[in-house]
């Protein structure tokens, strides 16, 4: 396995995108993703020529749709699922996002606190919390400065209060990509953990939650349990393991790169460790928790301490399948 | 060429966040449709208005300020949105979700355009759905005309 560099919310000219989707199949493979999903507004009109534009140019394009409700966005990546937005209810979105998975597509709740009505009505999650825990996904970081602001604090922490509750629900950025962006302001990717950057293999990298979101570091991390190491998002046989992390540059990220890196915080249900870490050393740290342990790594970018990435969470314990993935969990029952 | 519908339909604010559907009748025969929907007004100029709505929902929203009362200024004039859809006698065939208060639209077996899916078009009840994603005008009014090509 190895991750791949996806974006995972795209818009073109079949919604207010301002890109054909020939145009976003371009800009794509000249800003280095692996793969990308067309998520055009309650859409799949431009599907057909993205994927074939990226078959033309070597890019993985996954079907998509970004369910654009009244009371909040949520990307649907896969393109099997029959669910029509405008059925889509603050009482049945619950059943939806289920329906949606069950016919394969991976559910990820869309920019959930940013501001909506009356500047991007429909923008801001109004749905019950309790109806949306069954996504697969969360985005965690989107847009433009995806780790500053007020938004973007409030989602880490409804992602974590989440994950508090036994959740297992992963942690993806969206770009929200609706125009070209020659010199783009702070953005983010999506690594997806997979066998191959082909559409299956990435949609179950996306469904398990092997994911890490980051501006401007690859963030290699694995957690070694009773002598078998497992990939991000995987249920661990027990809450006790030595979580290992190498990180380096993404030499061609476009914004300000990170100068050097500060910490990792190993963060669990039972609190925080944090480890000093350097680019290309890698370091290895022991912990245990009941829930989940995500990784965040911190360094200095624009000189000044930041959050620089994140991943989605080992989880502790429980039934899980042979290959330790999330999909018996709890929230998908 | 033929006018198969030719309406204005008003929205109020109490129409925000609901579909408001028009169905329409193809006969035989048809090969392709023309479709013209504008609204007004796009915008509300009420600045005071403006920042004080986009204040309260702010608080409400977020519980704390998100935006500087600059920022606030700089999203100013707010304006209305609107998105379409049609739904076909054999299913929905897309939407046009997006800020333009004027679109055209072109629907046929082999082409299609603005977020719509390339169809037939058959003979039956056609419907044509307003979303009101967001209002904030006292009313806004929708000129809708469709024609239909043999
Ligand atoms: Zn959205
Ligand atoms: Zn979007």
């Amino acid at each position: 396995m190895r991750f791949f560099r996806c974006e995972l919310h795209t818009h073109t000219t079949s919604s207010d995108g301002s890109m054909s989707p020939e145009e976003l199949v371009d800009r794509a493979v000249e800003c280095g993703y692996d793969a990308i999903v067309l998520t055009d507004h309650n859409t799949v009109a431009g599907v057909k020529r993205a994927i074939s534009a990226g078959k033309n140019r070597g890019l993985t394009v996954i079907p998509g749709i970004e369910w654009t409700t009244f009371w909040g966005h949520f990307t649907v990546t896969g393109g099997t699922s029959d669910v029509l937005w405008r059925d889509i209810t603050p009482q049945n979105v619950d059943a939806m996002i289920k329906r949606a998975q069950e016919k394969g597509d991976v559910v990820a709740v869309a920019h959930p606190k940013r501001m909506g009505f009356p500047l991007c009505s429909g923008c801001h999650c109004d749905y019950d919390p309790c109806k949306i825990k069954g996504a697969n996904n969360y985005e965690v970081w989107s847009h433009y400065y995806p780790n500053e602001g007020v938004a973007a604090r409030q989602q880490r922490e409804q992602w974590y209060s989440l994950l508090s509750e036994g959740l297992r629900i992963g942690a993806v950025y969206g770009y929200d990509w609706h125009r070209r962006d020659d010199v783009p302001p702070s953005y983010a990717y999506t690594y997806v953990g997979a066998e191959s950057a082909s559409e299956k293999d990435i949609l179950s990298g996306l469904g398990r939650g092997t994911t890490y979101i980051t501006v401007g570091v690859l963030a290699d991390c694995a957690a070694v349990c009773e002598g078998r190491e497992y990939p991000i998002g995987s249920v661990l046989p027990k809450g006790e393991a030595e979580i290992s992390v190498l990180c380096e540059r993404i030499e061609d990220y476009r914004s300000d790169k990170p100068d050097e890196l500060t910490r990792a915080e190993i963060r669990t249900d039972k609190g925080v460790t944090s480890a000093p870490i350097r680019f290309g050393e890698r370091i290895k740290v022991k912990t245990t928790f009941e829930k989940y342990c995500v990784v965040e790594i911190y360094g200095k970018r624009k000189r000044e301490e930041q959050l620089l990435a994140i991943t989605s969470a080992f989880y502790a314990g429980g039934i899980c399948d042979d290959h330790g993935t999330r999909r018996s969990a709890g929230n998908r029952a | 060429m033929f006018v198969v519908l030719d309406g204005t339909y008003t929205l109020a604010r109490a129409d925000m966040s609901t579909h408001t559907k028009i169905p329409f009748y193809l006969p035989e025969g048809v090969k392709k449709l023309h479709i013209d929907v504008a609204y007004s007004p796009k915008y509300n100029y009420n600045e005071e208005y403006g920042l004080a709505l986009i204040e309260k929902s702010m608080m409400k929203q977020a519980g704390e300020p998100l935006m500087t009362k600059g920022e606030m200024r700089a999203c100013l004039p707010l304006d209305n949105h609107l998105s379409y859809s049609i739904d076909s006698p054999k299913g929905a065939i897309g939407t046009a979700h997006r800020g333009n208060d004027r679109q055209s639209f072109l629907i046929s077996e082999d082409f299609a355009d603005g977020g719509f899916y390339p169809c037939e078009t058959v003979a039956g009840e056609w419907t044509f759905v307003i979303s009101a994603t967001c209002i904030i005008t006292d009313t806004v009014t929708v000129s809708l005309r469709i024609e239909a090509e043999e």
